[in-house]
């Protein structure tokens, strides 16, 4: 398998390199405590768990979690009637050089599956993850699983985060955290807050079939009219990543309109300001949508501009299983 | 699932009309109460469903020469879509037309078209 088939995947501050036929199956969590799981056509292949340590859990040895989580399974398999084995500090990595000073403990178990386990502590960021490769039982250790495990990173850190799923390849900064999301098949959307201001990024595919009638200027206030009814909305064309686009302005509707609905003072939408940018690839067949809503004019910042033009989807969008190009190092 | 092989309902019409999409055409059950509602109610003896351009490719590749495993492949390549992407929504599409009894699903080793009508025989399994 070359470099080329494989992709990012990149939530809540962790990035990895997986095999590019390896999408998210289910993600749960938040920063401080989550879990995610990636699908290949046929299997579970890995599953990433993470928690923050506080207070007194960051002196706790690294082995008496990974005690912990063993127990959970063995009484897991116990009930389930399977068989379940377990090795400790195995040796199925060819090297460890990269591993050399972290506190970390490699180990695997065999039930259904083989399970190619990674705990470590990243030092700095306080996070304890665990990371595991799945395999059929009668598969020998593929390569694969040393190329997941080593390419492990937590950016917490960092000012920006690599939110990396389904193709969908951006940087947002680290103070805004991850609020909600919605993973719809075609439409992908992902929304951060920082205090009351908000950051909502959406992918739509399938850009021919939903402009085959109109125009991106048409269509956009026409999809996402409930989200824009408390908008007045001004749309001007701009260029977004080389790309045709609009700008989108939008500042809340007069207050002497909100008096005349019949429950004037009863309205739990507040007033919000809206910039966005709305483009289309036409190469990828995609729409990208970044919006920043804030509550008071002066809030107004380039967020957007920072998003879309600093190091977001064109420099990381790539066409369905192909290489993401991130660089280890990218900021 | 995947390895399984979708058939169009050969007893329904279909046709594709000017546009390229996929019409079909589906008869007016003679059943008695249907009959005797027909009698209170203006029921069309066929009525048409039209596919949309997804719709429609998906429709054409109900062959049963597809499996959906190659269905996925094929929609993820025409419209770029990221293969968990075409997966869901194709499934999802899929079980629609299954419930509906518009298609079949053959499974491995099955060969041929089921036999018109035939839903509930052994070769054609509707899931």
């Amino acid at each position: 398998m070359g470099a080329e088939d494989w992709e990012n995947f990149g939530w809540q501050g962790l990035r990895l390199r997986v095999p590019a036929d390896w999408n998210l199956g289910r993600v749960d969590g938040d920063f401080d405590k989550g879990y995610a799981r990636l699908d290949d056509a046929e299997i579970v292949r890995a599953e990433i768990e993470w928690r923050q340590l506080k207070g007194r859990e960051v002196s706790v040895p690294l082995s008496d979690l990974v005690d912990r989580y063993l127990a959970g399974l063995e009484k897991k398999a116990k009930k389930a009637g399977t068989s379940f084995e377990v090795q400790r500090r195995a040796r199925f990595l060819k090297d460890k050089s990269w591993l050399e000073g972290a506190d970390y403990e490699v180990f695997t178990w065999d039930a259904d599956f083989s399970a190619f386990n990674l705990a470590l502590r990243f030092a700095d960021t306080h996070r304890v993850v665990l990371l595991r490769v799945l395999c059929h039982a009668e598969e020998k250790t593929p390569d694969f699983v040393e190329g997941v495990l080593r390419s492990l990173i937590d950016d917490a850190g960092r000012d920006q985060l690599l939110w990396s799923i389904y193709g969908l390849h951006f940087y947002m900064p680290r103070d805004y955290a991850l609020a909600g999301h919605d993973l719809k098949s075609g439409h992908i959307q992902l929304r951060f807050e920082k205090g009351k201001s908000e950051c909502r990024v959406h992918r739509l595919s399938m850009a021919r079939l939903l402009l085959k009638n109109s125009e991106l200027a048409h269509w956009y206030p026409a999809f996402f009219k409930k989200h824009l009814r408390d908008f007045q909305v001004e749309i001007s064309d701009e260029l977004v990543c080389g790309h045709g686009g609009l700008r989108v302005e939008g500042r809340p509707r007069s207050r002497w309109r909100q008096l005349l609905k019949p429950l004037p003072f009863v309205n739990p939408r507040p007033r919000l300001f809206l910039n966005s940018r709305v483009w289309h690839r036409q190469d990828l067949d995609k729409i990208g949508i970044v919006e920043h809503l804030y509550r008071k004019r002066d809030e107004a910042s380039d967020i957007v501009d920072t998003i879309v033009n600093g190091h977001f989807i064109e420099e990381t969008e790539t066409k369905p299983g192909r290489h993401a190009g991130v660089a280890a190092d990218a900021q | 699932m995947l390895a399984s092989r979708p058939m169009r309902n050969e007893s329904l019409e279909w046709e594709n009309n000017d546009e390229g999409e996929v019409e079909i055409h589906i008869a007016r059950q003679e059943t008695w109460k249907v009959r005797l509602l027909s009698k209170l109610f203006y029921i069309p003896k066929k009525r048409k469903i039209t596919l949309d351009e997804v719709g429609s490719e998906v429709w054409q590749l109900c062959n049963g020469r597809n499996s959906v495993g190659d269905m996925i492949e094929k929609m993820s390549e025409k419209y770029q879509l990221n293969r968990k992407e075409a997966e869901v929504s194709l499934l999802q599409y899929l079980k629609t037309l299954g419930e509906k009894r518009f298609v079949g699903f053959a499974l491995e080793g099955e060969k041929g078209p089921p036999d018109p009508g035939a839903a509930s025989g052994k070769k054609w399994i509707k899931k």
